[in-house]
C-alpha cells in the first residue's frame, strides 16, 4: 500500500527493539497493525480486505 | 561468520535474480558494529542490483526516517525512498518481507486487489501503518 499511494507510510516495527512504542500501543500479540497512531488497529496476519476495512473505519474517525 | 544460513542466502539470491531496477538499502543508526550492519552487507552482496549505504542518525530525515526511531532501514528504488520502512532488525517473518519489498520495488510490482487500489487512489488524508512484530 505504501508503494502504491503517496498518502501511505508503512513501518515494520521490531517490537522488542521499540518497547516504549510497543507499550504505548498495547501490543500483546504479534503481528499487530496500528493505524494512524491508534485510530484503528488489527491483530493477527489478516487478509488484505480486512486491513482495508480497518483503514476505512480509522480514517473516517 | 555469516548471519544468513547458506540455504537462506541461496533462496534470496534466486529471488534477487528477478530484479529489474537497482535498489539501495540504507541503514541509519548510531554507528558501531552490529549484527544488523553485517546482515545488510550480506544481503547487498547477494545481487549486483542491491547496493548498501550506512548513514548517521542525523541524516535520518533525508531517507524519510525518524531519528527518534533507530536503527531503521530505508529502501531506495526507482522513484526515490520507499514509504515502507523497517524499524529495528528485520528478523523472522520480517526478513522475508524485507526481501520481498526489495524485489517488488525493483520490479515496481504492486500486489493489491482492485478494490484496495481504488480506495487508495481516492485517499485524501495520510495513513500511517505500524506493523508490530517479533523475531520469532
Amino acid at each position: 500500500m505504501a508503494m502504491f499511494s503517496p498518502h501511505v507510510v508503512a513501518d515494520m516495527v521490531d517490537a522488542n527493539e521499540f518497547m516504549d512504542l510497543t507499550r504505548q500501543h498495547r501490543v500483546r500479540g504479534v503481528p499487530k497493525t496500528v493505524i494512524n497512531a491508534g485510530a484503528g488497529s488489527v491483530e493477527g496476519a489478516v487478509p488484505e480486505e480486512h486491513l482495508l476495512n480497518a483503514i476505512k473505519s480509522a480514517v473516517q474517525v | 561468520m555469516s548471519i544468513l544460513p547458506k540455504n537462506v542466502a541461496q533462496q534470496v539470491q534466486e529471488l534477487f535474480a528477478g530484479m529489474h531496477e537497482p535498489v539501495e538499502l540504507v541503514l541509519v543508526d548510531d554507528g558501531g558494529d552490529s549484527e544488523l550492519l553485517a546482515l545488510m552487507h550480506e544481503i547487498a552482496d547477494l545481487s549486483d542490483h542491491v547496493t548498501f549505504q550506512r548513514a548517521a542518525a542525523g541524516q535520518a530525515e533525508e531517507f524519510g526516517l525518524d531519528k527518534g526511531l533507530l536503527p531503521a532501514i530505508a529502501l531506495g528504488g526507482p522513484q526515490g525512498y520507499s514509504r515502507a520502512r523497517f524499524l529495528g532488525a528485520p528478523a523472522g517473518h520480517e526478513f522475508g518481507v524485507l526481501i520481498q519489498d526489495i524485489v517488488d520495488l525493483s520490479q515496481q510490482r504492486i500486489e493489491l486487489s482492485d478494490e484496495t487500489k481504488e480506495y487508495l487512489e481516492g485517499l485524501t488524508q495520510d495513513v500511517h501503518l505500524q506493523v508490530f512484530t517479533t523475531p520469532t
